[in-house]
């Protein structure tokens, strides 16, 4: 009773979203997935069902909470990589963890500004970056590996030289995470240092991966966040 | 936020923190990735009962389900990357993997035989911590459709369902204790689901309402 080879995926999905088929088709089902957007669109309402049969029986009075010891040890995970994470570089006060980054990132940033400017492009951006840079006012965050500077005169710039390149149908995409729902602050294409006007001075904001043109809202992934202290 | 100007003595403000608990998911995963405790327990906070209950159906031991929620969850703070808001919300990606793990440790277990007798028995009944009275509303809305379209399923179909899903079975190997061709019982997991997606789709109550 055991299926041909060429059994059809879509008599394969809901027995895939339930996680009752083997090695094999399970790696024919994932293929199928990268490959079909129909599909994954079909395997998402399976989930979203499932998901809905999981509620149905928690809100009829068979859910159980775990135990306190799950949260305990959850907590333990997170509290352990952080103190190892700081004992593993040196003994150091928390906050110098992300100033040492940024520092680190500044440094790198002027090297490039230079050269930017020996090159003759964006010679205007790298001054005005440059001369940011050496005001007090200004915030500078490492945001993954991109560096965003927020001038005191209410300017963003961005550079985004070291961000991993991307395909022509993507770009990355600026967020301010000050309300309940990020706000855009403009596109960011890999590999260029770009300057952004702004209204209301973010105080956090995130870097997301978007198709080409932007988005509404971040469709991720999120490649980093920080605080503009 | 530092401020600084020539004739002003610097004012220091601490920069305003956003209650979690009024994120949405994909939000509060970016605090994970943004290495926020505190968003992680919000993540928890709303989705580590379903995960358990879940859990604790496929697995029938309490310790075994406690050790799926903490893997899940540690495995979203390591991690948070793996989950892809494009794809669709966080709970199901979160019950997906939860399962799978689950079903891992059931196969692993090899106590089949001996569960297919308890599995629909009782479990500890317990309430859920849930707080957001707009988000609860909509989960109880559409528990109760899921309920109406799991009572209109044929008893084979769901049992298909039930035995695969909470029983962690193959569809082999539900065919061979129901008896019927393995065909048959895919067959019947593509009804019952399409039917509860449809119903939930029909509705305007799919999960993608909680991003």
């Amino acid at each position: 009773m055991s299926d041909p080879p060429d059994d059809p995926i879509e008599e394969l999905l809901a027995a895939y979203a339930l996680d009752s088929v083997n090695d094999d088709e399970r790696r024919r089902v994932d293929q199928a997935l990268v490959d079909r957007g129909d599909l994954r669109d079909q395997l998402r309402s399976y989930e979203d069902a499932l998901a809905g049969w999981v509620e149905a029986d928690a809100s009829g009075g068979s859910s159980v909470e775990p135990p306190g010891s799950a949260w305990a040890a959850v907590q333990a995970h997170v509290h352990g990589e952080r103190a190892s994470n700081v004992v593993a570089v040196r003994p150091r006060r928390r906050w110098q963890g992300p100033m040492l980054m940024v520092a680190a990132a500044v440094v790198l940033l002027v090297g490039a500004g230079l050269a930017i400017n020996a090159n003759g492009r964006s010679s205007t951006v790298s001054d005005r970056l440059a001369e940011a840079l050496s005001d007090p006012r200004t915030s500078t965050t490492a945001v993954g590996d991109a560096v965003v500077v927020l001038t005191h005169s209410n300017r963003l710039i961005v550079d985004a030289r070291r961000l991993r390149a991307l395909a022509d149908s993507n770009t990355y995409q600026l967020w301010s995470l000050d309300g309940s729902s990020p706000i855009s602050l403009g596109l960011v294409p890999p590999g260029s240092v770009v300057e952004l006007e702004i209204r209301t001075r973010p105080t956090k904001v995130a870097i997301s991966q978007e198709p080409a043109g932007g988005s509404r809202t971040p469709t991720g992934p999120i490649i980093g966040s920080g605080e503009t202290l | 936020m530092l401020r600084r100007t020539p004739n002003r003595p610097q004012i220091v403000e601490e920069p305003s923190r956003i209650d979690p608990t009024t994120l949405d998911d994909p939000l509060l995963v970016l605090g994970v990735v943004n290495r926020d405790p505190a968003a992680l327990e919000e993540l928890y906070r709303r989705h580590a009962g379903f995960i358990h209950s879940m859990a604790l159906r496929v697995l029938r031991r309490a310790d075994l389900a406690a050790d799926v929620v903490q893997d899940v969850m540690c495995s979203l703070w390591d991690r948070p990357e793996r989950y892809d808001p494009e794809r669709g919300p966080l709970r199901p990606w979160l019950l997906r993997v939860a399962h799978g793990r689950a079903v891992d440790l059931v196969r692993a277990e090899a106590r089949r035989e001996a569960r297919h007798a308890a599995i629909t028995g009782d479990a500890d009944r317990a309430g859920v911590g849930l707080v957001d009275v707009e988000r609860e509303a909509l989960a109880l809305l559409r528990a109760e459709t899921v309920r109406e379209a799991v009572a209109e399923l044929r008893p084979a179909e769901r049992e298909c369902i039930e035995l695969a899903y909470f029983g962690g079975y193959t569809f082999r190997e539900v065919a061979r204790m129901i008896n019927v061709p393995e065909g048959t019982v895919k067959s019947r997991m593509r009804f019952a689901l399409d039917h509860l997606a449809r119903r939930l789709a029909n509705a305007g109550l799919t999960t993608s309402g909680d991003r």
